[in-house]
């Protein structure tokens, strides 16, 4: 450096070029993980429809999907009716989890943060009890959405009160998660509570709640889904700089001009609209939240222009997935999924963890 | 004509606490005005109150007084703050590259114009061969040096470094030193920048302020102001300043600390005995 000019040009140009050429690849590189991951998606999709009591190949299926007319109509409500509102509810409700987790990750500085280990979906699942059990509504309203608007304000008021205790002076990250605990197991016993209380025919409800299912997706309920993802999504592509700043660290991000506070408000009330909504119309599903981030940060990094896209893309992949291993393991048997994400989750979640992988660790 | 950027401080002050029990982490601070092509050394002991103030003219801190910018881009001025370490999964180029994009620079684009500058100060730091590593991976003077990075590639007008060099090896604190003091020369950058070692502080800076509970207590050109007196009023240090030969700058000599040679003179030595 001694003796170098201020402007470039004082290395040999090979060497300037190189940093602008390798940063290129680097981005091609990355837009090339996308694009497989969104190839792998696809690919689960068609196995989903494929996949059920009555097995289809690949052909009847993508027929059935372009010319519904040219298909008997057995084939067409099986995959028009049944499959397909089902295996796009899990592409939808794995992406809204999976931005949701990479958004708590990323605002609580804290890889352990996901909608379900910090108590937003027990806190969903809570709201929607209370409604189904005891018909009790937060705020007045018809009854087909008394549950979902419960379940959501349930889960907002836990992300805001999450939000508010980690904005205390001298909480530590660990401490935000352990708070998150001590929400689940509140929310839970509530639950049980209410449960407990609650008639058979209401327990039947609540059980399917707190096993969250994917089997009463109709295409109404993914309408919604699909439309909160489609509001909170670009809120968040249009802040992708300063959301991958606050990574850098809150001192760093507010230094360049970041409103930190602002910006993790913001974030905390988008992030409770996309983990409630889904988890109001298929109860609670764990794992995909918190193992969708980091599946996309370990393939990609945290450049949000990237990781965002690469977390709803894994998060729905997984689901997916998820969705086909639910309708394989039993045949003529549909498990709750989240039985499924947990159990396929959680060997996956320890070898991520147990892998010598560098990036992995800088956690 | 193009208009230089300039700084000036009016009273400036911090309040820290609730009103009742507040106390003042800093108090009515005025400067003389500091205008392009000056680097400013703040300097002080510990808790003098030196973050506070950059973290007032940052904007990040509010408070009594008035900070008094001028800068051709209207920006504020640019930040460093004191090292921290960050767990994000980025790419020292990527860190870089996200502190060019902040306030709402050309959107998701990133144009050749923004990775040629990107370049042309990775390469001035030194620290070209590091693009590509993890941010986790660095030590902490290599973090230092991105972090540095990061302020540069904003184009700074008014530039205020928190200790940038506090965890850097002596040969890179002189060179950092010396690239600053070249953007300010050659570029009109007004720098305020906090340093410990004084020597550094006469070597670079074209003023001083010095900062000792809160308060200013002195101004003006390093020579004038760095004086055996005042090291002893504010560091309790017994130094003498050397001229230096012709054409170089003065430097400082420490002989020992003015506190325990008044009260305890042999303290550090019958503590050391004592531990054994």
């Amino acid at each position: 450096m001694a003796g170098a000019a201020v402007t470039a040009g004082a290395l040999p140009t090979g060497e300037r070029v190189s940093g602008r050429a390798a940063y290129r690849a680097l981005a091609r590189r990355k837009k090339l993980v996308l694009a497989g991951l969104l190839a792998a998606l696809v690919a689960s999709i068609l196995v989903d429809l494929m996949t059920g009591a009555a097995r289809y190949g690949v052909a009847e299926v993508m027929r059935a999907l372009l010319s519904p007319e040219s298909v008997p109509a057995a084939l067409r409500v099986v995959i028009w009716e049944i499959r397909l509102p089902v295996a796009l509810m899990a592409v939808v409700v794995g992406a809204s989890l999976a931005v949701a987790g990479a958004q708590m990750q990323t605002i609580l500085n804290n890889p352990l943060a996901s909608p379900f280990t910090l108590g937003i979906s027990a806190a969903a699942s809570f709201g929607a009890a209370l409604a189904l059990v005891l018909g009790l509504s937060i705020i007045p309203i018809a009854i087909d959405y008394m549950v979902p608007l419960n379940a959501f304000l349930a889960a907002a008021g836990a992300a805001l009160l999450i939000h508010a205790l980690s904005q205390r002076r001298g909480v530590s990250t660990e401490t935000v998660v352990l708070l998150g605990i001590a929400l689940v197991f509140t929310f839970n016993a509530l639950l049980s509570l209410l449960q407990f209380v609650a008639s058979e025919q209401a327990l039947g409800a609540v059980v399917f709640w707190t096993m969250g299912s994917l089997t009463k997706a109709t295409w109404h309920k993914l309408a919604i889904t699909s439309a909160v993802f489609a509001v909170c999504l670009p809120l968040f592509l249009r802040r992708v700089w300063v959301l991958t700043a606050l990574r850098l660290g809150e001192d760093k991000a507010a230094s360049f001009g970041i409103n930190v506070r602002r910006l993790r408000l913001e974030t905390m009330l988008l992030v409770s609209l996309l983990a409630a909504v889904p988890v109001s119309f298929v109860g609670t599903i764990g794992f995909v939240g918190l193992v969708g981030p980091h599946i996309a940060r370990m393939l990609i990094g945290e450049d949000q222009r990237f990781f965002l896209p690469a977390s709803a893309l894994a998060g729905a992949t997984l689901l997916s997935a998820a969705s086909v291993v639910s309708k394989s393991l039993i045949p003529g048997l549909t498990f709750p999924i989240s039985i499924v994400t947990a159990l396929v989750g959680v060997p996956f979640f320890f070898a991520l963890i147990l892998s010598n992988n560098r990036r992995w660790r800088s956690w | 004509m193009v208009t230089r950027p300039s700084l000036q401080l009016r009273g400036v002050g911090v309040r820290y606490g609730a009103a009742a029990a507040s106390r003042l982490a800093l108090a009515d601070v005025t400067t003389p005005v500091f205008s392009g092509g000056e680097v400013v050394a703040v300097i002080g002991p510990n808790g003098a109150g030196k973050s506070t103030l950059f973290r007032r003219v940052a904007g990040l801190l509010g408070g009594p007084g008035e900070v008094l910018v001028t800068s051709h881009s209207g920006r504020p001025p640019c930040y460093l703050p004191q090292d921290t370490a960050a767990a994000a999964v980025l790419t020292v180029y990527e860190a870089v590259l996200l502190a060019r994009k902040q306030g709402g620079r050309g959107g998701w684009r990133v144009d050749d114009a923004d990775l040629a500058l990107i370049d042309g100060v990775l390469g001035d730091l030194g620290i070209a061969e590091l693009a590509f590593r993890n941010l986790a991976e660095l030590s902490g003077g290599q973090r230092q040096l991105v972090s540095i990075a990061q302020v540069l590639v904003r184009e700074p007008e008014i530039l205020l470094m928190d200790e940038p060099t506090s965890a850097l090896d002596l040969h890179r604190q002189i060179e950092v030193l010396a690239l600053v003091r070249r953007l300010a020369s050659a570029r009109g950058l007004c720098v305020l920048v906090a340093l410990h070692d004084l020597n550094h502080a006469l070597r670079v800076a074209d003023q001083v302020m010095v900062l000792a509970d809160g308060r200013l207590v002195a101004a003006g050109p390093p020579r004038d102001v760095i004086t055996p007196s005042l090291l002893e009023e504010v560091y309790g240090v017994r130094a003498r300043v050397e001229p230096g030969g012709p054409g170089s700058v003065p430097y400082l000599v420490v002989e020992g600390s003015a506190r325990d040679a008044a009260a305890r003179p042999d303290a550090s030595v019958a503590y050391l005995r004592a531990a054994e």
